[in-house]
């Protein structure tokens, strides 16, 4: 009978275990929502009625500054889509291809490469018509060509399209030769789309213009 | 003359008179809605102001990191994702429950803890989904892009869970047929899910679209923060 009763407690004790176990892990994985509100600047609420909706109202105006009305780019590496759009309307939505997660190792130099679409926001900052591509060495490698020394055999006139748009770091969003390929993460990680939304790109947007990727 | 001067006196008089009381009048006019601002406020209002409040302030808050946020609006019915504030996507969504219901337990949500419209992602759930592309096609462009298949793997969830903590769940299914499942792996995994599903605080049935659904569920991370709007 008694062991009847310990095994019962022992039970009862692994149990609560378990649960306080797959809860606190639950909870505490990562950043916990108690850190992350304690990291925020701390929130008063005023007493007086009058202070509140002004209060209210200033925040409102910072909010509403926050929600340009100027057209941006966004590019979901998720979905590998493109729009320009503003808050309440799309004005392009093109398939694209974004980075494919790839890497190439060159074991002579130990350099190293890895093929993602930089997240974060960037700008528009060159606009080109008939782009011609510099082959980067990891485009040689990736092909287990030799590296050229003549810089003339870097140079291909075909492979970016008709127009580029540079956002920085030798990122572009460019035309392709492998349409068929839209929709896919293959990229090195420029932003490949079709012709007829290249087109269209190009003409709508201004050097500036900010691109937020995610 | 005298009169004359008498009654230009007078009328210049009148006319001073006149303008004094027209601003008198008007100032009165400025002090009364000055004063209607400064009357307190209801209890209703006031709370609604709280709200307001607080949505706002989490907003700007969250606008100021460098990672991308979402924003489930309940009132447009929609789930956002925004970076410094600006919208990134926004899906159409459909709430499986009645609003007054979904607004009652975010508020019940709300109240138990510093008020704050905002939850964390703790950890996500892919439950059902169906391949995108076939295995030879994945393995046909990795050779020519000379990639690793997984990272062109893509599928189309039919549901899973986005996990708050023990606080929120979201689980948000679609019209997807799911070809594979990922069950329960080891006795741990099934233990831990029916734990978690009992202390769940909230829970929030959604459906998405097919493709909305793959995006979401690839962009939310472990860590990334959810507004929980329940007012315009």
């Amino acid at each position: 009978m008694a062991l009847k009763k310990w095994i019962t407690v022992a039970i009862s004790i692994a149990m609560a275990a378990l649960v306080a176990t797959v809860v606190l892990r639950e909870n505490r994985g990562g950043v916990t929502r108690k850190q992350f509100v304690s990291d925020l600047q701390p929130l008063t609420i005023p007493d007086n009625g009058n202070d509140l909706r002004k209060q209210v109202n200033n925040l409102r105006k910072q909010i509403s500054r926050l929600r340009s009305s100027k057209p941006y780019i966004v590019i979901d590496t998720h979905s590998n889509h493109l729009y320009l759009r503003t808050e309440d309307s799309i004005i392009i939505n093109a398939i694209c291809s974004t980075g494919s997660g790839g890497e190439v190792f060159d074991p002579t130099s130990g350099r190293k490469w890895r093929f993602e679409t930089p997240r974060g926001i960037h700008k528009v900052e060159s606009k080109m018509v008939d782009p011609w591509w510099r082959k980067p060495d990891w485009a040689f490698l990736e092909e287990d060509l030799p590296i050229p020394e003549d810089p003339r055999e870097r140079l291909d006139s075909e492979m970016l399209g008709e127009y580029a748009l540079g956002f920085g770091n030798g990122y572009f969003i460019h035309g392709t030769i492998y349409e068929r390929l839209l929709g896919i993460s293959v990229t090195h990680g420029c932003v490949r789309i079709g012709s007829q939304d290249l087109k269209r790109l190009y003409e709508k947007v201004k050097i500036g213009t900010e691109i937020y990727v995610f | 003359m005298f009169s004359d001067r008498f009654s230009d006196f007078l009328l210049q008089l009148l006319i001073m008179l006149a303008v004094s009381l027209l601003t008198s009048a008007l100032a009165i006019g400025e002090t009364s809605k000055e004063a209607s601002q400064v009357s307190p406020v209801s209890n209703t209002d006031h709370g609604a102001l709280v709200d307001k409040l607080a949505l706002d302030w989490t907003e700007l808050q969250l606008a100021k990191r460098d990672s991308p946020y979402l924003v489930l609006n309940v009132p447009r019915s929609t789930l956002d994702v925004r970076l410094k504030g600006r919208l990134l996507a926004r899906f159409p969504i459909e709430f499986e429950m009645s609003r007054d219901k979904l607004v009652s337990k975010i508020a019940h949500l709300k109240k138990s803890d510093t008020g704050l419209p905002v939850e964390i992602l703790t950890s996500k759930r892919l439950y059902g989904y169906t391949k995108c592309y076939s295995d030879s096609m994945i393995k046909m462009i990795s050779s020519v892009v000379k990639t690793n298949p997984n990272n062109i793997h893509r599928y189309k969830p039919s549901s899973f869970e986005l996990r708050f903590g023990t606080r929120l769940v979201i689980y948000v299914k679609t019209d997807v047929k799911p070809s594979d499942r990922d069950g329960w792996k080891t006795p741990f995994d099934l233990a831990r899910g029916t734990i978690l599903y009992l202390f769940t605080k909230t829970r929030i049935k959604i459906r998405a679209n097919a493709d909305d659904a793959l995006t979401i569920y690839r962009m939310a991370e472990p860590g990334m923060p959810i507004l929980i709007q329940t007012i315009e």
